[in-house]
């Protein structure tokens, strides 16, 4: 830039800088996107889901469509759903498709319901052949830093072929068992080569990495399963620190 | 973390992600409003409704490595659309009063405010889409191809807008009285 350019340059920054920020623009921006009076939607659409059967887990895929290596299981799911729907009424109409009434708008523990989509799901073979198909809502829930999802899903038998599989911890509440587990999730791009030693952590289940990331990014997964009236229900985030005492808690609220 | 990772896991529902991006983008957002209407109050609605409107569509954007052009270009449509609105098209006589407070300051401090307002009000005398190209060249410090992009405009139109404004800039800005 010239002599000129940077004088410019300088006095337009300054005259930025003397626009004071405002105090709690984000809580005002919070505010507006969970406004339900307003019947407004939040456009957001949950990408591909991809779930490995025979380890009961939940991984919601960063981007488009996903691979998974889905170590001992050699199905694939996938999954289709509507956009967020932020409107709790919607909510308890879409549920009672489900022959469920765990309307649940907060958990005592403070996650917030912040929206819901439903849709349908397929299981497929290595193949492409489709194995079974299912409807399922997911529930979103926040308490500011962390976002967990309740998910209740229907006609899914050939999904779950045993919730039970790697669970980690149970626990019982009457005759419902809910089965606890945490596991750990390697985001990669999709050229990404898996070592020997992660291979032989996809192989025992310990591992699952999913494709499409854009760099390599680790989470650790918690989630609970049990089912209810036919129904396979869970409640599953990323990071949340949530152990599965805490998690059976909160599946007991619903 | 890279704006594509923190993209992508808002993409896949994860809201704390966005308090991330926000935070990172969120005072240069609210300034480049504040210089195109020329007042905190309409620039605080903007930025607001710009990330209003881009947490809503994230969806929609394809790649998330171009989330600050898909930002920009959100800001830009919610500015020019306010001043629709409120015929924000302003001249000079009728500027909204600049920020200045009421608290007693040391004479620098006193000249550099007005020196600011002085500035506001020459970008404000520019054409709604020279000011944004101004402000997005000098301020956001974005190059031709970039602007070309955020205001979907051919890269040549683009450079004659920053000409016409740069030239109109600095026979305001530059002139031996412009201080006094």
């Amino acid at each position: 830039m010239n002599k000129n350019n940077n004088f410019i340059k300088s006095e337009i920054e300054n005259a930025a800088e003397a626009f004071p920020f405002p105090e709690n623009q984000l809580e005002s921006i919070h505010e507006k996107l969970s406004d339900k009076k307003k019947g407004e939607v939040v456009e957001m659409k949950k990408s591909t889901l991809v779930k490995v059967a025979a380890a009961a887990l939940v991984l919601v895929a960063v981007s488009g469509s996903v691979g998974f290596a889905a170590g001992r299981a050699s199905q694939w799911y996938s999954w289709g759903s509507s956009d967020l729907n932020a409107d709790f009424s919607d909510y308890e109409k879409s549920i009672a498709v489900f022959d469920e009434d765990a309307v649940l708008k907060e958990f005592s523990n403070g996650f917030v319901f912040t929206g819901f989509s439903n849709g349908g799901s397929a299981v497929k073979d290595e193949n492409g052949n489709t194995l079974g198909n299912g409807s399922r809502i997911d529930v979103t829930y926040t308490n500011g830093e962390n976002s967990i999802v309740y998910s209740i899903e229907k006609g899914s038998s050939t999904v779950y072929d045993d919730i039970s599989s790697d669970a980690v911890a149970e626990y019982k509440e009457g005759d419902t068992i809910f089965y606890f587990h945490e596991l750990k999730n390697k985001f990669v791009p999709t050229d990404y080569e898996m070592t020997p030693e992660e291979k032989v952590l996809v192989e025992s289940g310990k591992l699952n990495v999913g494709y499409g990331s854009s760099q390599v990014e680790e989470k650790t997964s918690q989630s609970i399963y049990w089912q209810k009236d036919g129904n396979i229900h869970s409640l599953f985030g990323f990071d949340t620190g949530l152990t599965g005492e805490k998690l059976f808690e909160m599946a007991k609220e619903l | 973390m890279e704006d594509s990772i923190l993209i992508s896991r808002i993409q896949s529902g994860d809201a704390s992600a966005f308090d991330i991006i926000y935070e990172k983008y969120k005072e240069k957002i609210y300034r480049t409003a504040c210089l195109l209407c020329g007042n905190s109050a309409d620039g605080d609605d903007i930025s607001q409704e710009t990330w209003i409107s881009a947490y809503r569509n994230i969806k929609k954007l394809k790649n998330p490595e171009s989330f600050v052009p898909y930002l920009y270009s959100i800001l830009k449509r919610c500015a020019f659309k306010r001043f629709r609105k409120r015929k924000l098209e302003i001249p000079t006589e009728t500027l909204p009063e600049f920020d200045i407070q009421n608290v007693p300051s040391p004479l620098s401090e006193v000249l550099q405010r007005e020196r600011s307002r002085e500035v506001s009000r020459a970008i404000l005398s520019l054409e709604k889409r020279q000011r944004m190209v101004v402000i997005l060249y000098y301020y956001n410090e974005f190059n031709i191809d970039e602007i070309s992009a955020i205001m979907n405009a051919p890269p040549g139109t683009v450079k004659s807008r920053l000409h016409s404004a740069r030239n109109k800039l600095s026979s305001l800005i530059l002139k031996e009285d412009f201080y006094e």
